[in-house]
């Protein structure tokens, strides 16, 4: 193959043409989280979003979106504090959304999905 | 105790049952206007001036009631309403009773009560108040901080007590976004230098110049808006108020200190006319408020007789309650004059309704 002296730059495109199969699993499981209107209650209340920068929230877009590997390394900042089910104005059951999440990567890691 | 007879009883003197009440007598009914206050007028008495045009409520307000020229029986407190034969039958507190065939419940609503959104601070904090509350301070012109100092720093805080399942509201109450950008306007007109920034989910700007005053208070007056849903509130020892949140479009947690906050309530439906016709009791739909919500044919009424019409049966500008009312009572006519099988006659494209 022919080097050219540079690489191309990541594709940041969201590919909506892509099924999401995690997105589907967690809705099937937790199908209040089609509920979420990305208020970021949850974000501003997490305990750990200070640090990470993550909350529900972005987990969501992220989920949504089938960024795996970021939502991967997102999701290990979780401590099931459940402060952002306190908050939640739609009343979704975040923590059980974050676990079926969990419970989906451990079984297929991102990359081989 | 009397026994007085009427064509229509209206349960309400706010602005849709001042003008349900004219276009009946209008119409050339006998009605009888009930109100709980010493005043009509209900809310009207509360604000200021009315989005989106800044026109004075207390002058709206006395042209509706000189328009209606009519009494208006205050400081009644309903103690029963009973159907007797084809009338309804409604007593107050000094045992009068007001009989007439056709009821129409304008009651109303009641802002929502803040302090069940423990975490907004109000009631705690006593930089926090309310949109209801700086009406009060529009009118009697006494905006300031609980500490007598003028605020360089406000938050207008977005649906409280709407779409919030987690105070039993899931309904957007549909007048709070413009509420807010009205009486940020109406405060950077008074005070240009005030900092002002909303927090907000979605700013639903659905009725006619809402979006010119959203978009005047961005460019004129310099209003910030911010997306985000307040999450906590806390106090400093200086009274100021921490207010937390996530900045969605910027996907950070942010913070921002202020003087004042401002939540804008939302609209909760006044049940207090419940519990006294199981006719009424029937109506109450899902989410609180009154009646269907269907677009209803003119000779329908939901339950033979009984009308709802203002911001009973949903939340509504002063606009909109008053143009229910008006549908209303035109349904009110046609039912009446079914009713009373009257004599009218056509004059001038009036109706005349000679009683027989």
């Amino acid at each position: 193959m022919t080097e050219f002296g540079f690489s191309i730059h990541e594709d940041l495109m969201i590919d909506q043409d892509k099924r999401s199969p995690i997105w589907e699993a967690v809705l099937e499981k937790v199908p209040s989280v089609a509920t979420c209107i990305s208020c970021g209650s949850c974000s501003a209340t997490c305990i750990s979003s200070d640090q990470t920068g993550y909350g529900f929230r972005k987990l969501i877009v992220l989920l949504r979106n089938g960024k795996y590997k970021q939502l991967e390394k997102a999701l290990e900042y979780c401590q099931f504090c459940g402060k952002c089910s306190l908050v939640c104005p739609r009343g979704i059951n975040t923590r059980k959304a974050i676990l079926e999440m969990k419970k989906y990567l451990k079984v297929h890691p991102h990359d081989t999905i | 105790m009397k026994i007085t007879d009427f064509d229509c009883i209206i349960v309400g003197a706010g602005p849709s049952g001042l003008k349900a009440a004219r276009i009946l007598k209008d119409c050339g009914h006998k009605i009888c206007l009930l109100e709980k206050e010493e005043v009509p007028g209900g809310k009207l008495n509360t604000w200021h001036e009315l989005f989106p045009h800044n026109e004075s409520a207390p002058a709206i307000l006395n042209q509706m009631i000189s328009d209606l020229e009519s009494n208006i029986i205050t400081s009644i407190k309903i103690r029963t309403i009973t159907r007797v034969a084809n009338n309804f039958s409604v007593t107050d507190q000094e045992e009068n009773e007001y009989r007439a065939p056709a009821l129409l419940i304008a009651t109303g609503f009641k802002p929502f009560d803040a302090r069940i959104k423990e975490e907004y601070g109000y009631g705690i904090y006593d930089n926090v108040i309310t949109s209801v509350d700086l009406e009060q301070m529009f009118r009697s012109n006494s905006f300031s901080t609980i500490t007598g100092k003028m605020p360089e720093k406000v938050a207008f805080i977005h649906c409280v007590g709407s779409r919030d399942i987690k105070v039993g509201s899931e309904f957007c109450s549909a007048n709070c976004c413009i509420t807010g950008i009205k009486q940020a306007i109406e405060l950077k007109k008074i005070y240009p230098s005030l900092n002002i920034t909303c927090l907000y989910m979605d700013l639903r700007l659905g009725g006619r110049l809402y979006e010119y005053c959203y978009k005047t208070a961005q460019i004129d007056y310099k209003v910030q808006f911010v997306r985000g849903r307040l999450s906590e509130t806390n106090e400093n020892p200086d009274k100021t108020i921490v207010l937390r949140y996530e900045d969605t479009l910027a996907g950070r947690p942010a913070k921002i200190t202020v003087d004042l906050v401002v939540l804008l309530v939302g609209m909760q439906p006044d049940h207090s006319i419940l519990g006294l016709l199981p006719d009424i009791d029937r109506q109450v739909g899902r989410d609180g408020f009154f009646g269907t919500g269907k677009i209803e044919n003119s000779y329908k009424n939901a339950e033979d007789g009984l009308f709802f019409a203002g911001s009973c049966t949903s939340p509504k500008s002063v606009t909109q309650s008053t143009d229910e009312a008006a549908d209303v009572a035109f349904r009110i006519n046609s039912w009446l004059n079914k009713k009373l099988k009257t004599e009218t006659t056509l004059l001038n494209d009036r109706v005349w309704i000679q009683h027989s």
